[in-house]
């Protein structure tokens, strides 16, 4: 049930937020987005609401196809079709790993088969990577308010379909520990890998999407904490569990916010590079004020809520380091070090948003001409963040129920601080103004900027350079492409010179290209068989009917 | 009884930086400023105007007041007697993630200004902190596994004295990463230079550039309380159990701590800053370090 709150507070917000973003598109496209969006929305539901195994796969089949429509809204660009297809064929693959896991699973002996083909089947829509790969290009291609139900709302269901089939198994079969270790290293690979390739990208979404990576790993590696802990430890198991549910809640909430926020953005400025956008804050104030806070949830910072969730999984992973079972202390040390990992990066990488976007000078003209959008736009923002912050006695509830009461203690200590900081900063921001009364609060001068006159837009740091240090660090990793234009003639009066870098998705071309060729040409034999004539296509459905009759006269 | 070690420790701050300096002026041979310099830098810095850019927009106004007010709470929490301190039972994570939140305003604060020196700082000091977060986190890990309690104050109040002998190879590894952090996360020698800001060595002076009066003022007390609450959690992390009255163990840290300002005096007097890209190379370093701590733990219980 925990799942439908996220499709719940979600999808009214975005459809809230799409009446502003889609104002001025033809009544045929607007016909065409809100079929598909209720359309995705209704079969979210029926997901979670299904009452067996085959209306799940149907309404997760039907929920792929739907959320495809929405997606492809812009078909006439060439990089939208692109991106259509790439998430329609990680839904399909999907959905055979699924069927494959219906076949599997409900005997002991093949478990195992069962759970990965599932962990194929719902990480394609998780995200773990290597199979991550239609994030990065659904999301910059759908309209902001679908990527904020998918990223929100629908990408987490994977979890809830590997909840829903294998927790109760997990718990009881010898193969737990094989299981759980599949779930934290994917989980932990993705939350540093999807985090790291979010730093240097310079489209907001595209961060945004990768970002989704991380956080999806994040609940990975706690769920695979809980299932290795579940044999031995259960109060580590339920505390680890149930900051994946809360993350999976704040998650829903703040980056659905952060997508409407970029969306606004979009339709104020008519660019997404964050490189080219700069001082919005100004223009933008409701907007970008949200936008920072909702970043700051999602990097974890407290006092807000998305701080409690990885609170609950830092505490499960302390108590499994300290275990006395070396596998479970193991496995609390690779936690320990990816959640803190991700987290310092995605604080870099939130700060790095933000600072472009919203903070500095313009740095173009569709940024400086830019104005606040339309009301409803960002209260749809409003009412997402106003719902985390109301969440925070809801976590505690919430993490109170899965763990019987033995967290508590911990989440509410967590909260008296947070409190006791936001106490802490409004006295502090009263008494600075206090002490400074007149002259000192108004903003009046130029940056002064040690004397070097007034900075302009093209002296500030950009996106690309506030990374470019880390970018650099993990360069073996990321494999960054480099156009360099460099300083050519007189080197006492040299020409302009340009720098780009792009980073690309190394899981498409380092491995689903080689391996969709490889199928290519390994099924070139099969068009004996395919080779368009009729005559042959129905020789072979007789001969298998023959074959099936014979088989069953045999039997 | 509670309170008062946690306002001692916020009124004897400043004196820290002042150990600091004092030492440094030894090794060089000056007289130095006095111990008591930065109280009246900070009384100085009250009484002026925050003149602000026209650039900035609410972050640069609420920034020095967030970072101050993370590291005030953060302070509120620390064990600083036998038992815990303020919002017990608290998760360790807790008290790190709070000093985050401040960083993360300070460097949005400087991103603010739209200034390039500013935004270089920021940048450096985002990359340092991420690569430190790891090996933080595993020296936590350590503390639990050292102290078998998961709690902040669990986890500094102290382990049992036999293990001094039995780990004490562990323990110095730990405190020599753990050292090497809080260089890194106050900003000094050899990661940062906190006397300069105008050269390719800037990382956090460097942030600060546009703040002046009270705003300049809540960053440097903010940094001089960071970094003695940083210090007392080295000092405690390696005191053991201690016999004695209720005030020893608030004694000895705030011993521990005045040595630790030695010690980071000596270092600042005696070698050069790093040059910037080795930085990513002694964190990963640090890393190791704290993870084979861990492991000489595990491995000789």
């Amino acid at each position: 049930m925990i799942f439908l709150l996220p499709i719940a507070a979600v999808v009214p917000a975005a459809a809230i937020h799409a009446t502003g973003y889609l104002a001025g598109e033809p009544r045929r496209a607007l016909l065409r987005f809100w079929g598909f969006f209720l359309a995705t929305a209704a079969s979210m539901a029926f997901v979670v609401l299904s009452p067996d195994r085959l209306s799940f796969l149907l309404a997760w089949e039907f929920m792929g196809l739907s959320s495809a429509g929405l997606v492809a809204f812009e078909h006439g660009e060439r990089h939208v079709r692109k991106a259509t297809w790439t998430y329609l064929l990680a839904c399909h693959a999907g959905a055979c790993a699924l069927m494959l896991a219906g076949l599997f699973m409900d005997s002991a002996a093949t478990f195992l088969a069962a759970f990965f083909c599932a962990v194929v089947g719902f990480g394609l829509k998780i995200g773990f990577p290597p199979f991550h790969v239609w994030l990065p290009e659904a999301h910059p291609a759908a309209p902001a308010p679908a990527s904020a139900v998918m990223s929100g709302a629908m990408i987490p269901l994977g979890f809830y379909g590997l909840l829903r089939f294998f927790w109760p198994a997990c718990a009881v079969v010898p193969y737990a520990s094989a299981a759980g270790w599949t779930l934290l290293a994917l989980g932990a690979s993705g939350a540093v890998l999807g985090i790291l390739f979010a730093l240097p990208q310079a489209n907001i979404k595209r961060l945004l999407a990768f970002s989704s990576v991380e956080n999806m790993g994040i609940v990975g590696l706690a769920l695979g904490l809980s299932v290795l802990a579940g044999v031995e430890d259960q109060s580590v198991s339920r505390l680890a569990c149930a900051g994946a549910l809360a993350h999976v809640l704040n998650h829903a909430l703040l980056k659905g916010g952060l997508f409407l926020g970029a969306g606004s953005v979009l339709k104020a400025t008519g660019t997404l590079d964050a490189d080219r956008l700069g001082g919005l804050m100004k223009r933008m104030p409701f907007t970008g004020t949200l936008f920072t806070l909702n970043a700051a949830g999602l990097a974890g910072l407290p006092p807000l809520n998305g701080f409690l969730g990885e609170l609950l999984i830092y505490a499960a992973a302390f108590d499994a380091a300290k275990s006395a079972n070396p596998a479970l202390a193991v496995a609390g040390f690779i936690a320990l070090a990816a959640l803190a990992l991700a987290g310092g990066l995605a604080a870099a990488a939130y700060c790095k948003v933000v600072g472009a976007v919203f903070l500095g000078e313009p740095r173009g003209d569709e940024a400086s001409a830019a104005r606040e959008t339309p009301a409803r736009m960002w209260l749809a923002q409003l009412a997402l963040f106003v719902l985390s912050v109301a969440m925070i006695p809801g976590t505690v509830i919430l993490a109170c129920r899965i763990t019987s009461c033995g967290s508590d203690a911990l989440l509410l200590s967590a909260t008296g601080a947070g409190c006791a900081f936001a106490a802490t900063v409004a006295i502090l921001v009263v008494v600075r103004r206090f002490l400074c009364p007149r002259g000192g609060v108004k903003p009046s001068v130029p940056t002064w900027d040690c004397g070097y006159g007034e900075p302009t837009a093209r002296m500030a740091y950009t996106a690309t350079a506030f990374t470019q240090p880390l970018a650099d660090l993990f360069a073996g990793l990321l494999k960054p492409r480099r156009h360099l234009v460099p300083f050519r003639g007189d080197p006492a009066a040299p020409t302009d010179a340009a720098l780009a870098t792009e980073t690309d998705d190394r899981a498409l071309a380092g491995f689903w290209r080689p391996l969709f060729s490889a199928a290519a040409r390994a099924l070139q034999r099969s068009h004996v068989i395919q080779n368009g004539s009729l005559h042959l296509y129905i020789l072979l459905a007789i001969l298998a009917v023959v074959a099936l009759l014979v088989a069953a006269l045999v039997s | 009884m509670k309170l008062v070690p946690i306002f001692a420790a916020a009124l004897l701050a400043p004196l820290f930086a002042g150990i600091v300096n004092q030492t440094k002026a030894f090794f060089a041979g000056r007289r130095g400023p006095g111990l008591f310099r930065l109280y009246f830098e900070l009384a100085k810095l009250m009484r002026k105007s925050c003149p602000r850019s026209a650039t900035s927009t609410w972050i640069f106004d609420i920034a020095p007041a967030v970072s101050l007010a993370a590291t005030l709470v953060a302070t509120a929490m620390f064990p600083w007697g036998p038992g815990p301190g303020a919002f017990a039972p608290a998760c360790a994570a807790v008290f790190f993630y709070l000093m985050a939140t401040g960083r993360f305003f300070t460097v949005l604060g400087a991103l603010d200004t739209g200034s390039a020196f500013e935004g270089m700082g920021a940048s450096r000091e985002m990359q340092f902190s991420a690569l430190v977060e790891p090996a933080l986190f595993v020296i936590l890990g350590f503390l639990a596994l050292l102290t078998g309690s998961s709690s902040l104050g669990g986890m500094l109040g102290g382990y049992d004295p036999s293990d001094w002998t039995h780990h004490s190879v562990s323990l110095v590894l730990a405190g020599v990463a753990f050292f090497t952090i809080l260089l890194c996360e106050s900003s000094r020698v050899p990661f940062d230079d906190p006397e300069t800001h105008l050269e390719l060595t800037m990382v956090h002076e460097a942030m600060v550039l546009d703040n002046a009066g009270p705003d300049l003022a809540f960053i440097l007390y903010g940094a001089a309380l960071r970094t003695m609450l940083l210090a007392a959690f080295l000092v405690a992390m390696l005191l053991p159990e201690l016999d004695g009255g209720e005030w020893t163990r608030t004694g000895a840290i705030f011993g521990g701590v005045a040595l630790v300002a030695l010690a980071v005096g000596v270092i600042e007097s005696i070698m050069a800053r790093m040059r910037f890209t080795k930085t990513p190379q002694v964190l990963m370093a640090t890393l190791m370090t704290s993870v084979l701590a861990t492991l000489l733990f595990a491995l000789f219980r």
